[in-house]
């Protein structure tokens, strides 16, 4: 296999190259930033200008950013870590990932009361439902702020207003992993108290993310021991991998217009490529104008996601599927919140592009149309 | 004192002549097991001994020896110079946090020793009791053994408890076989049980990528990992099946899908036989439990293969008693794992139970039968699982 097109970039993405040297030379200066001489005291300094770059980038404030090992370790921080009562409710949306979802359910066993806003046919928050839901046992509110599945970006300030107007006191949380990077963040404005970035959906390594705390907001901790980070998140810091971020960071939040600009002109190269074949049995899970256009839902009527993703693995094309059916794990919530039909999420495959890569559009167009022809003549019993 | 496992082997005393040769491969075969270990593996007389290993080792040394075909049982020792007064020390350090009954054994090889065995047991018992009034002597159904074996070179081993082997044969003293590995149930323990018939095993996996997924074949390979505690380092052959499959389902009546596919794996199972000398094609086969298992279906699929026998251990097992051995082996919680094989995809609504040869043979002739499975036989890709 000659080349490899990478197009799981809502999965993770490739390292920059120079994170890499950031890092090296970052693990040089090996002091504990704990400690008292004078070289931690150096590094203790490193691990704050990353965090002010990063907090910066999402005008940040009026809170701090407190750095932890993973996305799904600041929402479960947020859901173990907010001061919830028995009887209380949380709101979540059906479009949250599974980290948001799970850590949400597993408060009910505690007597609290977690329910769905549902989403609309584009995969947004359907703001109608949500203030129906919206009562005065409400504590915690948790909408995604990019969807990982569609790119449906929901409107998280409106829904902020519609929250705090509700209730000044309800928390509102935001999952940005998706959404930092690619699309403008500016916390001050979307009014959120919690929000949770990851550093591996844009081009650095895996193993920092952070979660972001509005000044005055009370949350527990999740690990306690040493102190670190306040007291907010102990363990010793990852100083090379919080330098990674701020890179990354810094650069994808510096090149939004142009990286989102790429990445459309992909998509709709792409889209109009397979619109222009002789395929017509599919349909596109996120035309809508709301949606990031990183990612490329995609559902088709004859073929299972997950044969047509290893088919184009064949030719070095790597996608993702809406639903993993043949490990038969949950189908995919978010589709089937958007009112999709169980054949169209057995159909539907994720891609998710990188303005970094140069992909030939054209040979992906014909792959796909390829495979699908393919396969339609195969129809297979689904079950 | 010193710490050793002594090991005991079953069948091998049933082959007069060949015995040498299975004593050589069973030593082989251990020591093969453990290279990974700072040991020495010794043969003494009747027996093999594994010595001089790192008593931190002993649990994983102790696991291994439980899934090599040939030794019957095994007991971790304690091996020294042989006095009463040691005899005595050690076995009341041996019996000392135990509750209950106990009874002592003694083989006296050594017959230069001052005591017989009767005289030893008796002795050291009375003085375990005098050590430790938990115990009571109980000849007939003691709930604790202890055993003492005075050889004659001066040392005494003792031990407290036997842990079972697999029995059976070594690995290698019974020809090679071929294994059809699906990534069910059945096929790791038909493998397992030939493995234990001293069989050396090699496999194939039939696929139908991309219809079936990566983690399928991950599974597989997973299955090859685990078998490979009992058989060894272990060769998978994957065939991908996916075009045979295709042009069944296009050109051919639905219901014949699995017999002709079926018919397709034993057809290139046969070749790769041939190709690598291997003397059996073996498979998890068990009649009545699916549609392709009904002795029609076995004998129209079997008809393509000409030279070599099938060996199908699981004939007749209930499911559940194939099920109890996956899990003594540890391949039932990989095995479950929920990914389509190669069978599962294309399956037809109403698969042909009893087919009959020369229907099968007109749907075969449909397509290139035989040009696809050359193609497939080409593009076999050759995986080398190793025993770690």
């Amino acid at each position: 296999m000659e080349k490899i097109y990478y197009l799981d970039n809502a999965a993770t993405t490739k390292v920059f190259d120079e994170v890499f040297d950031i890092m090296k030379e970052c693990n040089k200066e090996f002091y504990n930033p704990s400690a008292s001489y004078a070289e931690a005291i150096k590094v203790k300094k490193s691990l704050d200008n990353s965090r002010k770059i990063v907090s910066d980038l999402m005008r940040g404030n009026g809170g701090k950013l407190y750095f932890t090992s993973s996305a799904t370790e600041s929402n479960n921080t947020v859901f173990s870590g907010v001061h919830l009562r028995k009887g209380q409710t949380v709101l979540i949306s059906k479009g949250e990932h599974p980290a948001v979802y799970n850590a949400a359910h597993r408060l009910e066993k505690d007597g609290i009361i977690v329910k769905e806003i549902p989403l609309d046919e584009s995969g947004k928050v359907n703001e109608d439902e949500f203030k129906i839901l919206l009562d005065d046992t409400v504590a915690l509110v948790s909408v995604i702020h990019v969807s990982n599945e569609t790119g449906a970006i929901n409107d998280i300030k409106k829904l902020c207003e519609i929250t705090k107007g509700y209730n000044s006191k309800i928390l509102f949380h935001s999952d940005g992993v998706q959404a930092f990077g690619k699309v403008k963040v500016n916390l001050q404005n979307l009014g959120v108290d919690l929000y949770t970035i990851s550093a591996h959906k844009i081009y650095a390594p895996r193993g920092i993310a952070g979660l972001w705390v509005k000044q005055g907001v009370v949350i527990d901790a999740l690990l306690v021991g040493g102190g670190q980070e306040d007291g907010f998140r102990s363990s010793t810091e990852n100083v090379a991998g919080a330098a990674a971020l701020a890179y990354s960071a810094k650069k994808m939040v510096d090149e939004i217009q142009q990286n989102n600009a790429k990445v459309e002109e992909i998509k709709r190269n792409l889209l109009s490529k397979l619109e222009n074949s002789e395929i017509k049995d599919y349909f596109v899970c996120n035309s809508n104008d709301d949606c990031l256009p990183y990612i490329l839902s995609l559902s088709f009527d004859k073929i299972k996601g997950e044969v047509l993703m290893y088919s184009l693995e064949a030719d070095g094309i790597l996608i993702s599927t809406g639903s993993a059916c043949s490990s038969k794990k949950a189908g995919n919530r978010t589709l089937q919140a958007m009112g999709k039909s169980d054949t169209e999420i057995i159909g539907s495959v994720r891609i998710s592009f990188s303005p970094y890569e140069e992909y030939d559009v054209e040979y992906i167009a014909n792959s796909i149309i390829k495979n699908v022809l393919r396969f339609e003549k195969n129809v297979m019993v689904r079950k | 004192m010193e710490k050793v496992i002594l090991i005991r082997y079953g069948e091998i005393f049933l082959k007069g002549k060949n015995r040498g040769f299975f004593e050589k491969t069973l030593l082989t075969n251990i020591r093969n097991s453990l290279v990974k270990f700072n040991l020495e593996v010794n043969k003494v007389p009747g027996r093999f001994l594994v010595e001089k290993y790192d008593e931190d080792d002993e649990f994983e040394i102790i696991e291994r020896l439980k899934k090599i075909a040939g030794i019957f049982s095994f007991s971790p020792a304690i091996y020294f110079e042989t006095t009463l007064d040691e005899i005595a020390n050690n076995a009341i350090n041996l019996m000392a946090n135990l509750k209950g009954t106990f009874k002592v054994e003694t083989n006296r090889a050594d017959k230069r020793f001052e005591l017989n065995s009767m005289q030893i047991s008796r002795e050291i018992g009375g003085r375990i009791l005098a050590n430790n009034h938990s115990l009571k002597v109980d000849i007939k159904e003691p709930e604790h053994k202890l055993f003492i074996d005075i050889r004659e070179n001066g040392k005494t081993f003792m031990y407290a408890d036997s842990i079972m082997g697999v029995g059976g044969m070594p690995v290698g003293t019974s020809g090679t076989g071929l294994l059809l590995l699906s990534g069910g149930i059945d096929s790791p323990v038909a493998g397992y049980m030939m493995a234990k018939r001293g069989v050396k095993v090699c496999a194939v996996h039939y696929h139908s990528y991309p219809y079936t997924s990566n983690f399928a074949r991950e599974k597989v390979e997973d299955l090859a990992k685990l078998l490979t505690g009992y058989t060894g380092d272990l060769t998978v052959y994957m065939v991908s099946m996916t075009e045979l499959q295709e042009e069944i389902h296009a050109k051919c009546d639905d219901s014949y899908m699995i017999t002709l596919l079926r018919r397709g794996m034993f057809t290139l199972a046969e070749r790769i036989c041939k190709a690598h000398s291997r003397r059996m094609i073996i498979t998890g086969e068990n009649l009545g439990q699916v549609a392709s298992q009904t002795i029609e279906s076995m004998t129209v699929v079997q008809e393509v293969v000409k030279d070599i026998p099938i060996i199908r251990p699981l004939v007749a097992f209930d499911k559940c008693d194939i099920i109890e051995v996956a899990k003594k082996i540890g391949t039932f919680e990989t095995s479950i794992k929920p990914f389509e094989d190669c069978c599962t995809v294309f399956l037809p609504d109403s698969p042909v139970v009893r087919p009959e040869l020369y229907k099968v043979k007109r749907e075969q002739d449909k397509i290139d039968f035989e040009g696809i499975l050359e193609r497939a036989y080409k593009s076999i890709e050759v995986v080398e699982i190793k025993a770690d």
